[in-house]
């Protein structure tokens, strides 16, 4: 992003900067500085659109009361009038923007089948991989995706009800501990934001997306395999495919709108499971991951 | 008034020519109204819903299949409520949401129920009580004064969470604080309840159900969920009001209204779903509750006070007018639940509790 760019965002920022971001058009208003800094260092500013546009979530980033912005300094996130959450220490602005958008899309988002998980792509077929934090799912969605791989999302699988096909939702790659230096250490050209210590999830750090996935946010994938990663320390890799019956209760537990949609969202897991091959994967050693994904990849061209 | 979402339910027809942005303002007005899933009703009974841009139609689709869940959900529950105290009370009425809901009324299909709301005969409160917390539905507030406050001045017992799968339960046994001495007899109330033929519950008679409705606005002191609560009122009228089983409903409000000394809510309901929404409302009547009224300086203050609070409580509607509204409101609400002699320890106390507990916000998620 130009200075010039980042200044503009700045700016409407005062007053609510608007910007298309997957399927969702944002508006966002802060005058928080880690917020502006953070934003303009990981989102591209190709993303801003017209005012006129149909804004899906207003959200505002703002201390709570002008006492805390002096005293024991804390900071809320406000969509559309309403502050869901319970305030955050203030140097947690920008985590706070991601975290808070994030629930808006859980929340809000039924038109889709929703999952918590990374969505990968290669030659149209991608990879959904849910998994619990601490199994080494946002390390594994990096390396991926600076690795030939198209990054999708890296929290949300956004499933279309008619097609099943996945729509793209490119975020920052929220990286925690001891994976934000494996990343910058593998890929000097990571672009990484600042790291705010101390949060609920310990160390974070947001990973910049390529520009190119940004700019493919309108092409889908179609759902392939499921793969539910475990980091396991010097563990020698192992995979194992597994029954769609358990696939299919595994999709289902990491779903954010299961009971939401009731019989249908029952349905729409049953399709899923259909048309996927599942796998277990234990992994310490991310060449060798990679090497089962690429593998993974080239068998489903072969066919 | 020039608010989008009251427009719009007042002349469905306007969104026709809506723009983009008045579509976001639609949603965004009726999400914060809780009408999201009333206005796309009204928009599929128009035949509007193609005039709508993805956008909103895919907003208002998941905002009308959380409410068609939460329903699903009390239906559930309200099984386990009989299931729970139909041994104990054999009179278990429904009020508000969970009545409309088993009535099958036009509008409960679109109206999210929040809490179930019974009430039952005060002797049995105890024993119901009992059964009620035997099956797992257990007191949220469990300070002393709380209960004593809610047991000693109110018409309902503090509100009871179920502790497995959350619902919960205001349990009445009066539909108007007993401490402000305006409180009809429940005894009349239970004694025209009606028996619902597919469900093994009652609901106040129709007259009552839109009394309660009207009392239950009108002494509130918050009204975030206004518009929502009177636009209730309006489809109740629309129900009982056209219907040709019910040809003698408003002579029988009226009345009925005279009866419980109830005829200011009463006059409110009927005056205010009539100016914001254009009810049908026989002249009458209208006339009739407005003479009941003490003097007409009085209706002018209210007109002033009410007609700035039925808005959307949104960013886009706040204004001076509506925060003056808000204010008086407010104390008046708490003006009429109690005597000052009551009122003013207990505001006192209140806030002292306040200053020495650390409030805690339960309904905030914690990220």
């Amino acid at each position: 992003m130009t200075s010039n760019d980042s200044d503009s965002i700045r700016k409407q920022m005062q007053s609510g900067y608007v910007f298309k971001n997957g399927p969702f058009n944002l508006s966002l208003k802060t005058n928080e500085s880690n917020v502006l800094e953070s934003f303009t260092r990981l989102y591209p500013a190709s993303q801003s659109i017209s005012e006129s546009e149909f804004i899906d979530f207003h959200i505002t980033i703002q201390c709570p009361s002008v006492l805390r912005r002096f005293y024991r300094p804390q900071i809320q996130f406000v969509l559309d009038g309403i502050s869901p959450f319970k305030p955050l220490p203030r140097h947690e602005s920008f985590p706070l923007f991601e975290w808070g958008l994030n629930w808006c899309v859980a929340t809000h988002a039924h038109q889709y089948f929703m999952l918590h998980a990374a969505v990968l792509e290669k030659n149209g077929l991608a990879v959904i991989m849910p998994a619990p934090p601490g199994s080494g799912k946002s390390t594994l969605c990096a390396e991926m995706a600076f690795s030939g791989w198209r990054l999708l999302s890296d929290e949300f699988a956004l499933i279309n009800h008619d097609t099943l096909t996945l729509t793209p939702f490119v975020r920052p790659i929220s990286l925690k501990n001891a994976s934000i230096d494996i990343v910058t250490q593998r890929h000097s050209d990571a672009v990484v934001g600042s790291i705010v210590h101390n949060t609920s999830k310990g160390s974070v750090a947001h990973l910049r997306p390529l520009d190119k996935w940004f700019s493919r946010q309108d092409e889908t994938a179609i759902p392939k395999w499921v793969i539910f990663p475990r980091y396991q320390p010097a563990a020698k890799i192992a995979t194992s495919k597994l029954t769609k019956a358990h696939g299919m209760m595994n999709i289902i537990s990491n779903s954010f709108n299961y009971a939401e949609l009731g019989s249908l969202g029952f349905k729409l897991a049953e399709r899923l499971t259909e048309i996927c091959d599942f796998y277990d994967l234990t992994y310490s050693n991310l060449d060798e991951a990679m090497d089962f994904f690429n593998t993974l990849s080239a068998s489903a061209e072969g066919k | 008034m020039d608010v989008l979402l009251t427009q719009f339910l007042r002349y469905p027809a306007i969104a026709q020519n809506f723009s983009i942005k008045e579509w976001e303002l639609l949603y965004r007005q009726s999400k914060s109204a809780q009408l999201t899933a009333a206005v796309w009703d009204l928009l599929q009974q128009f035949g509007l819903t193609d005039k709508a841009p993805p956008k909103a139609v895919n907003h208002f689709y998941s905002q009308t299949l959380l409410v068609q869940r939460q329903n699903a959900f009390i239906r559930f529950e309200l099984e386990k409520v009989y299931k729970a105290i139909g041994r104990v009370e054999q009179n278990i009425i429904l009020l508000k949401g969970a009545a409309y809901l088993l009535l099958d009324l036009p509008f409960a299909k679109s109206r999210r129920v929040a809490d179930i709301d019974l009430l039952v005969s005060k002797s049995n409160l105890r024993e119901v009580e009992k059964e009620l917390m035997f099956y797992g539905w257990i007191k949220t507030k469990t300070d002393n004064y709380d209960d004593m406050y809610y047991r000693e001045w109110m018409h309902e017992i503090p509100p009871l969470k179920h502790i497995n799968r959350g619902s919960v339960l205001d349990v009445h046994h009066n539909i108007l604080p007993v401490i402000a001495g305006k409180a009809p007899d429940a005894r009349k109330l239970i004694n025209q309840s009606i028996r619902l033929s597919n469900h093994p519950f009652c609901v106040l008679s129709p007259a009552d159900i839109v009394l309660h409705s009207a009392c239950h606005l009108f002494h509130e002191g918050e009204f975030e969920k206004g518009v929502r609560d009177l636009y209730d009122l309006h489809q109740l009228f629309n129900y009982y009001g056209n219907n040709e089983e019910q040809v003698s409903f408003w002579d029988e409000l009226l009345d009925r209204a005279i009866d419980l000394k109830l005829t200011q809510p009463l006059f409110f309901a009927v005056r205010y779903s009539h100016l914001l929404f254009g009810t049908r409302i026989p002249q009458d009547i209208l006339q009739k509750t407005q003479s009941l009224m003490a003097n007409k300086v009085q209706v002018l203050i209210y007109d002033f006070l009410f007609t700035r609070i039925f808005v959307p409580h949104h960013p886009s509607t706040k204004n001076i007018g509506f925060s003056i509204a808000r204010f008086f409101l407010y104390w008046r609400s708490h003006l009429i639940k109690m005597p000052l002699r009551i009122l003013i320890p207990h505001l006192i106390k209140k806030s002292m509790k306040g200053f020495t507990e650390k409030k805690a916000k339960d309904n905030k998620i914690e990220v």
